[in-house]
């Protein structure tokens, strides 16, 4: 009898960190790099790819970082013309991909507190999404 | 029998559409444009006065931009400059690229000088007073207006609290044609390339320009 119960008790053990391994499929960034650009740049383009497992869709809302002040913007064509619009939230579907990447969705920063990022540099950012998750990811200059 | 007739009338259907899309291609690839382009002379990052004329016999790329732009302006240098590798030191020597700042308030040609020696030391940066700019971007058709300072500064405003930076950041905010013109060897306009145009295409294009 005793037996038994310690053997449900293992695999309650076990069930409860199969399902906590599931769950912990998660938002993941990769591919983040920033266009190297001439030291006298104001403005510098951030790109990446947001992978998104999980069954709920989310917004990227906030991009920060030590370096520089980062807003998100979009590069849309109107009548023939490009601009660059900013955005409120980059929507992430739910088991789905959203890309950060040129001549689309791309963090803009400015007001460089040491310079503009050089060559082979990585650059810390802080992702917010509006599930209020945080994601701190390292973006390469290149 | 039938079967076969339909199979040769299938057949020459093919010959016949793929023919006319050879010849729509060798005709259409790059067509004199009328009405469109002209010879200009605006101040360079060169240190000097340029014109178009000055570059008879090369094929000449020609992008309207400013150097305050994060993402379209950089990707479109990166992209020429991805195709200029695709090339020959020899044809290269026969290729001139042009970027034109229409942000006379920010760019100077020594600040052209400094940004486009960082992606390519060939290339040349043209800016000058707003109303020479004006006058060139009307000759190639290559609109662009800044955006209302009103209207951004509210974004901006709704978009960071923090941020007490928006009066110099209204300059940013252009909107633009994205278009890379080609000239060609006797300074005609002959089509144009966007970023998304794929750089075999492109190298193509500005070969058989060079070759006629």
């Amino acid at each position: 009898m005793r037996k038994y119960s310690i053997l449900t008790a293992l695999m309650a053990v076990t069930f409860t960190l199969i399902a906590q391994f599931a769950v912990a499929a998660n938002i993941e960034v990769d591919n983040a790099w920033v266009r190297a650009m001439p030291p006298t740049s104001r403005v510098i383009p951030i790109y990446l790819t947001i992978n998104n497992p999980t069954d709920k869709s989310v917004g990227l809302i906030k991009i920060s970082s030590p370096r520089g002040f980062v807003v998100i913007h979009q590069s849309v064509m109107r009548n023939d013309m490009m601009q660059m619009e900013p955005v409120e939230s980059v929507p992430v579907p739910a088991k789905g991909v959203a890309k950060l990447q040129p001549t689309g969705y791309h963090g803009m920063m400015n007001n460089f507190t040491d310079g503009v990022p050089t060559k082979g540099e990585n650059v810390p950012l802080v992702l917010m999404f509006n599930n209020g998750k945080e994601l701190t990811v390292m973006a390469k200059v290149k | 029998m039938k079967y076969f007739s339909r199979i040769s009338v299938f057949s020459v259907a093919i010959l016949v559409a793929s023919l006319a899309s050879w010849s729509f291609n060798v005709s259409a690839k790059m067509p004199i444009l009328k009405g469109i382009g002209g010879d200009f002379t605006l101040a360079s990052s060169n240190g000097h006065d340029v014109s178009l004329s000055d570059f008879k016999e090369k094929v000449v790329l020609i992008f309207f931009g400013y150097t305050n732009c994060a993402d379209i302006c950089p990707t479109t240098v990166a992209h020429i400059n991805q195709m200029m590798k695709k090339l020959t030191a020899v044809q290269r020597a026969k290729v001139q690229v042009l970027f034109i700042s229409f942000d006379s308030e920010y760019d100077t040609p020594k600040h052209l000088n400094k940004y486009l020696n960082y992606f390519n030391p060939s290339f040349i940066g043209l800016v000058d007073v707003q109303e020479k700019v004006n006058q060139v971007a009307k000759l190639y058709h290559a609109e662009f207006s800044k955006l209302a300072d009103e209207k951004v500064t509210v974004e901006y405003k709704k978009l960071s609290v923090e941020d007490k930076d928006t009066a110099q950041r209204k300059g940013y905010l252009y909107s633009h044609s994205a278009k890379i013109f080609v000239i060609d060897r006797k300074s005609r306009v002959r089509g144009f390339f966007y970023t998304g145009t794929p750089l075999t295409d492109m190298r193509d294009q500005v070969v058989e320009l060079l070759n006629n």
